[in-house]
């Protein structure tokens, strides 16, 4: 009787895991990742790690999801004081659904949507949220001078001055308050860091050609501006040939100069009629002067041309006679026109010496 | 011996505020009507350190003061700073000569402007010199330009002259509308200078107008009374030119009859000068003029007649009726044809 019984029971029991068998499943979920189960199509929850027991026909594993703590690296363009820059950003973080859902307020099958892909993208927009968000403060807080430079107001955003060090405390704060809205948890055991600025290469182009320019100035202080330009661009590299005339001093009788085209350097003088140039006179070439210019070298270029000019009004014409302006016919005079007068302001007679 | 043809108090409003922006190196501008006396504020800016040591006071030789006749411009850039640096050269003749550019131009138009710019630095830094350029008549200046022309003017007030050079503009309409055609107000930095400091030159005060009747007549060897004057004044209305010209007409042609106003109005020189103010003023401003001479205004008048008043051509009187400043252009304007 009793192996009869015995025998039974495994019976059952083998048929009942068999059934088991049939209807479930259990996966098994590595440490580091979850994964989110749908259930007739709906996100039902988020299991892992460990062994998930599913529902076979009914239950089914929409994705996996990385939840391991990880570091993120982001580099974020905004701009300080009108100056664009390029902040990169180190932080780490992790996904949890749940405890996101939790934080939040979403719902649970809101956030478990999206693959880690796209989470990284939403990531990556509230890093750039907050990046702005604290930008903003810091602007607000200290509005640099007018007289500024670019160095003044590059400065809020350069690494370990206090300023900076407020940014990305702010930017913490805001991170682990919207991060969750995403299905991310900012991880504060490794703080927020900016591993590298940049700035844009017109800005240390400039930061750049301002030293040179300072140095320069400070080795040639009698050098003229237009001199120093043509220096500047020289050593930038800018094509020789492009500069069409180099200057040089010269006496009242003439001008001399050199124009270079095309890489040839073809010299060029100007004559003052009336004055002949004796030699010694300083940039004179060594010959004879009165010899017309070589035919190839190009005339000087006349200014541009100016308009015909507006006959004068002639004043001793009777009354009677006048035309009205032709352009006050088409003037209108509006309230704004109207307000740039002002009246003089009275003196002060106790303000007069005696 | 004559009265002097201006009292202490000439003009001593406009005088201490140009005196006052030339020393802040701030530009500004005065509109004023043709023949309001402006070229005698010019006089006394160029020439009277007497008159000016009232605003300046120990500090008179340290501002100066070229004058460019903009009525004299050939319209062109080099003919502009050709007028800026003989106006320069004017009034810094009793100080050292300046040392030529180190580098000259082949271009006439940047020779020039190099040499104004090394005059100026020199003055500004070496001297501590204000220096207001006085840019008299300049509404064609304006108008014509070119824009790139006018910012070559504030391109003048480089670093080391920005608050030792100013300008002071002297235009007959709004400064903006005469550069309207080349966008002056949006693209102009030279606009900028003196856009919040647009003043109304108005027409003589009473006493300035006292003052001048009674320099004329003596000059003249006081060929008319007291009375007569006080109504020339009252005809002219302060209009500097006009006033001339009915002292002129009534010493030469005294009226024979009581209807003054139909007496002079008729006069050719007294309707040139009538015409000439008129002429000059705005088209809004004419149509508003003819309408308040003619009792036709609209309400939509309001605002250019407040400007007009703004102006000094227009008066409000104890009855609160609205009139022009002369009776004479009154008269003028209800019987010109438009």
């Amino acid at each position: 009787m009793d192996s009869g019984i015995l025998v039974m029971l495994i019976l059952l029991g083998f048929i009942a895991v068999l059934i088991l068998a049939a209807l479930f499943e259990v996966r098994t979920v590595d440490q580091g990742e979850q994964i989110v189960v749908n259930e007739m199509g709906r996100v039902r929850r988020v299991s892992g790690p460990g062994p998930v027991v599913l529902m076979r026909g009914r239950d089914k594993v929409a994705r996996t999801i990385d939840c391991r703590n990880r570091k993120k690296t982001m580099t974020v363009s905004d701009y300080i004081n009108g100056i664009p820059f390029d902040y990169t950003l180190e932080f780490w973080c992790r996904t949890d659904l749940n405890r996101a859902a939790q934080l939040s307020g979403l719902r649970l099958e809101d956030l478990a949507v999206f693959d880690d892909h796209e989470r990284d993208g939403y990531v990556r927009t509230k890093v750039r949220a907050a990046l702005q968000e604290g930008l903003r403060v810091l602007e607000d807080a200290a509005e640099p001078a007018e007289s500024a430079t670019q160095v003044d107001r590059l400065l809020p955003v350069l690494p370990a001055v206090p300023s900076a060090r407020s940014l990305l405390s702010f930017m913490t704060e805001e991170l682990k308050q919207t991060l969750p809205t995403v299905g991310v948890l900012f991880s504060p055991e490794h703080p927020l860091a900016v591993t590298d600025v940049r700035f844009n290469e017109d800005v240390t182009g400039s930061l750049s050609r301002g030293h040179v320019v300072k140095l320069m100035r400070e080795q040639f202080p009698d050098m003229t501006p237009d001199m120093l330009m043509q220096t500047l661009m020289s050593i930038n590299g800018i094509d020789v040939p492009k500069i069409e005339r180099l200057l040089f001093g010269a006496g009242d009788s003439a001008q001399v100069g050199v124009r270079v085209r095309d890489g040839e350097v073809k010299p060029q003088a100007n004559i003052y009629p009336g004055l002949r140039p004796q030699r010694g006179d300083p940039g004179v070439w060594d010959g004879p002067m009165a010899t017309p210019l070589p035919e190839e070298s190009p005339a000087p270029q006349p200014l541009p041309a100016m308009p015909p000019p507006i006959p004068p009004r002639d004043d001793n014409v009777l009354a009677a006679q006048l035309e009205p302006d032709e352009d006050s016919q088409v003037e209108t005079l509006t309230p704004a026109d109207l307000a740039v007068l002002k009246r003089v302001p009275l003196f002060d007679d106790s303000a007069k010496a005696a | 011996m004559v009265s002097p043809r201006y009292t202490a108090d000439y003009r001593k409003d406009e005088l201490a505020l140009i005196c006052q922006y030339a020393w802040r190196g701030e530009s500004l501008c005065f509109v004023g009507v043709a023949g309001t006396g402006k070229s005698n504020i010019v006089r006394i800016l160029r020439y009277s350190d007497e008159m000016k040591s009232q605003y300046l006071r120990d500090n008179v030789a340290g501002v100066l003061f070229p004058v460019v006749d903009a009525t004299t411009w050939d319209q062109t850039p080099r003919g502009l700073l050709g007028l800026l640096v003989n106006a320069l050269d004017g009034v810094t003749a009793h100080l050292p000569p300046v040392p030529e550019p180190k580098v000259t131009a082949l271009d006439d138009v940047e020779r020039t402007m190099r040499k104004l710019q090394t005059e100026l630095r020199w003055l500004c830094e070496h001297h501590d010199l204000r220096i207001m350029f006085i840019l008299d008549d300049c509404d064609d200046l304006l108008r014509i330009g070119p824009l790139h022309m006018l910012e070559r003017l504030n391109t003048l007030r480089s670093a080391h002259c920005r608050e030792h050079l100013s300008y002071l503009l002297f235009t007959k309409k709004l400064p903006h509308m005469l550069g309207r055609a080349h966008h002056l107000e949006e693209k102009s930095k030279m606009y900028d200078l003196f856009k919040l400091n647009v003043f109304a030159l108005r027409l003589y005060k009473p006493d300035d107008t006292r003052q001048m009747l009674k320099h004329l007549n003596e000059l003249a060897g006081h060929p008319l009374g007291r009375d007569a004057l006080a109504r020339v004044g009252w005809l002219s209305g302060g209009h500097a030119r006009l006033t001339k010209v009915l002292f002129e007409e009534w010493v030469q042609y005294p009226p024979d009859t009581g209807d003054l106003v139909g007496y002079f109005s008729v006069l050719p020189t007294v309707m040139r000068e009538c015409a000439r103010l008129f002429h000059g003023l705005h088209a809004q401003e004419q149509v508003v003029a003819r309408r308040l001479a003619r009792g036709s205004i609209l309400n939509a008048d309001q605002l250019t007649i407040d400007h007009l008043i703004r102006r000094g051509l227009v008066t409000i009187g104890l009855d609160d009726k609205v009139t022009w400043f002369s009776p004479l252009c009154e008269n003028y304007l209800r019987t010109e044809k438009g």
